[in-house]
């Protein structure tokens, strides 16, 4: 079950008209593709997808699950936005509640373990090992850890395990935390135990019907058998404008650890109809990545160019995120910044500033946005108007 | 009315020996990430047509893997789609087919079972993005019964390539064909892609047979030109066809002009579809220099890449030189290697610090999988 409906509220204006997991990442991928392909990649055949804030664009991209193989006869990859019950509808109040409410169709597939996910993050895991560990400990629950900087650690939900790996203690983002294994809110359930446990849940009036706030720590205090499963590897919260670009750039490294090239763990993603790209007899690409359809003839440097971006003749883009269909004319030149789906940068203009005065704010232009003829962009904003050509002085 | 198409994957193979040794002309790698059949097919499915038989003879392998059940081009129907022709040998059978009448011959029974009112034919050596939609909506227009497809083209240098010249009267119809073992100057150069009343094409096929006809430009063609109404359509946009490894060479290269791409790829309504690979982003290193080139997905370039064409997975190392060739899938080219006027196959590993050069006009070739 992939929790789908995240605002992204810190990501704004790129979540204005999208979820979270929809958004682009890496010049190829949405962040959805991580999990939904970790999930075929693991040999999970059936995925609900809970969708609520701002659907149509993940519903879309979804469709029938085929680009992850989740295209099935039986199970399959099925969107479960809220809906409408004889009792009134509801909208999912929290992520426990937003399982609760699709119970039904875990039910229908007869589950016996249920992996709960959320679409998030930048990963590659193998779930299956996952399970084959909850099954081999015979637990209730198994909770993903990863081991993070102690002074990062109150930023997450934290676990103190014993010796055998079974969880004592859980701490929604402790000010003091004793521990620095942090839950990756990736959660195995078996089924029976999961689902008395949120009918306990709903019951409760005072209850956020949150997985981490109420579900594991009633678990927990009625001795259930919680286990943490240790995750090493790259893994990445895109929760921010900043650690999105970041993220983006990670991939500039090839020794991230996250290895996109792995034949055998694919990151499988929706395709476009987009001829390979075209570097121009001006071009000059250093450090960057460059996705089909593009056409370059400028300067590209430490960047990532989504599918069917152009950059005109003698312009430059530096330390940039340039979403898909957007035009970078000629001299124009982007720094430091992330260009959302469709800008149009026009000749001359210049958006952002050098990454090294920018003290880390980011330069933001949202989608669709004009930037006329030498217009200007100041750094570090967001900008989610059109800007009008510059007056020439004849 | 309802066309289904036929694709005739193997007849140009000879022509090709170097990219055809392990594969059909139809599924022979072409601008950076497709393959020629992507061509013909996304053409039927632009067009309309929901019903393809692709005919085969040998080394089909890649084809069937390359085409599955058609889904890349939206060609996996409950009703038609696509199927792969290959060839029914029974005892007592003949050797194989050798030409495109006896594969007509043995793929009758696919044409006759067609629900369909035309059969379009189409070869798969020609790097172009041929609306079959005009032709088909000027063949139900025009009423004909055949309608031909040609192109004028002059031919510079002489070329030795059989081949069929269209003598077209003012009316569009088709006087006269005359057939050629060599090419040059210019003439009505014919397509092999014909639009033909179904029930006339199977009159065709059968009476080839009653008169032991062994071709069909130069033999059934000519014999139903008084018999029926055979029309011509003049295609005239970008077209190369792959009849050599020169020219294979030069139709990657083409894709250099800006023009061509937006030709064979922007074409409103047409899109050309692939089948996915779900391959990584390109990755361009700190010393990259690339120029004039088309780069396909997956590649990892550190080293510099001029005037080239890159396929799919493409290592090009630090102080690696790539000029003027075409790289096919998964080679890899290690620092200090210089190659210039090249064309790779699959899989080849161009060691350290290694030189080959062919020279414009005649690119070198390097065979599948070779290490250098």
């Amino acid at each position: 079950m992939l929790l789908a409906g995240g605002q992204g509220s810190r990501l704004y204006p790129l979540t204005k008209k999208i979820a979270k997991p929809a958004l682009y990442f890496g010049g190829k991928y949405r962040i959805i593709d991580f999990p939904l392909s970790n999930c075929t990649n693991s040999g999970i055949d059936t995925v609900g997808v809970l969708t609520q804030y701002q659907p149509l664009e993940l519903n879309d991209y979804i469709g029938n699950g085929q680009p992850w193989d989740l295209d099935r006869n039986q199970g399959g990859a099925h969107v479960l936005p809220p809906y409408q019950k004889n009792s009134g509808s509801d909208w999912f109040k929290g992520t426990a509640n937003a399982i609760y409410q699709n119970l039904h169709f875990i039910e229908k597939y007869k589950a016996k373990y249920v992996l709960i996910l959320s679409g998030d993050h930048i990963y590659k895991m193998d779930y299956g090992k996952m399970l084959d560990a909850h099954i081999a400990k015979g637990a209730d629950c198994t909770i993903a850890v990863m081991d993070v900087p102690l002074e990062e650690a109150p930023r997450f939900g934290i676990m103190t395990t014993d010796e055998e790996g079974r969880i004592t203690d859980f701490e929604e983002k402790p000010p003091h935390p004793t521990s620095t294994k942090a839950s990756m809110g990736i959660y195995v359930f078996s089924y029976d135990m999961m689902k008395k446990y949120l009918e306990q849940d709903e019951q409760d009036p005072s209850s956020d019907n949150d997985f981490g706030k109420n579900v594991i720590p009633a678990m927990l205090r009625d001795g259930c058998g919680m286990y943490a499963y240790e995750f090493e590897g790259y893994w990445k919260d895109v929760g921010t404008l900043s650690s999105l670009w970041e993220a983006n750039m990670d991939l500039l490294n090839r020794r991230n650890g996250l290895n996109l090239d792995d034949s055998f763990w694919k990151i499988y993603y929706r395709h476009n109809e987009k001829h390979p790209h075209y570097i121009g007899k001006n071009a000059r690409i250093t450090h960057s990545i460059i996705a089909e359809g593009c056409e370059v003839d400028g300067t590209v440097e430490n960047s990532v160019l989504f599918a069917g971006v152009h950059v005109e003749k003698g312009a430059v883009v530096k330390d940039s995120v340039i979403f898909p269909e957007c035009q970078v004319g000629e001299n124009a030149n982007v720094f430091y910044s992330i260009l959302d789906h469709n800008v149009n940068v026009q000749e001359g203009a210049f958006v952002g500033g050098e990454r090294e005065k920018a003290s880390g704010k980011i330069t933001v232009v949202a989608e669709n946005v004009l930037i006329g003829e030498g217009g200007r962009v100041a750094a570090g904003t967001i900008q989610e108007e059109d800007v009008p050509s510059l007056e020439r002085k004849e | 009315m309802k066309t289904a198409g036929i694709v005739f994957s193997n007849v140009h193979d000879q022509l090709l020996p170097e990219l055809t040794k392990v594969r059909t002309m139809a599924s022979v790698p072409i601008a950076a990430r497709y393959r020629m059949i992507d061509f013909v097919l996304s053409s039927m499915t632009n067009a309309g047509i929901e019903q393809v038989g692709i005919i085969t003879k040998t080394k089909y392998h890649s084809l069937m893997e390359h085409v599955g059940a058609g889904k890349s081009w939206d060609l996996d129907r409950k009703n038609g789609g696509v199927t792969i022709i290959s060839p029914f040998v029974e005892a007592g059978s003949g050797p194989l087919y050798t030409n495109r009448l006896e594969a007509l011959q043995n793929s009758r029974r696919y044409v006759e079972n067609t629900v369909a009112d035309n059969i379009l034919l189409s070869d798969s050596d020609l790097l172009a993005n041929i609306p079959y939609d005009e032709i088909l909506r000027y063949h139900e227009k025009s009423g004909a019964d055949i309608t031909a497809a040609y192109k004028r083209i002059t031919f510079l240098r002489k070329r030795t390539k059989f081949s069929l010249e269209f003598m077209v009267g003012d009316d569009g119809a088709l006087e006269r064909v005359k057939s050629h073992e060599e090419l040059q100057g210019t003439m009505n150069y014919g397509l092999n892609l014909y639009v033909i009343k179904r029930q006339v094409l199977l009159d065709m096929i059968d009476d080839s047979l009653v008169y032991g006809y062994k071709s069909f430009g130069r033999e059934i063609l000519p014999h139903y030109l008084g018999l029926v109404d055979v029309k011509t359509y003049e295609f005239k946009g970008y077209l190369r066809g792959i009849a050599s490894l020169e020219d294979y060479w030069m139709g990657n290269m083409d894709l250099l002009q800006s023009s061509v791409r937006k030709e064979l790829f922007e074409k409103e309504g047409s899109p050309v579809y692939t089948t996915v690979k779900d391959s990584a982003p390109t990755i361009y290193g700190e010393h990259s220099r690339v120029t004039n080139s088309l780069i396909s997905d997956g590649c990892i370039i550190d080293g510099v890449v001029e005037n080239s064409v890159l396929f799919r997975g493409v290592r090009v190392d630090e102080g690696a030189v790539v000029r003027n060739s075409v790289i096919l899938q998964d080679n890899i080219i290690e620092s200090g290697a210089d190659l210039n006027y090249i064309v790779t196959e699959k899989n080849v590993f161009v060691r350290k610090g290694r030189t080959i050069s062919g020279c414009e006009g005649y690119p070198f070739f390097i065979s599948l999988g070779s290490v250098l």
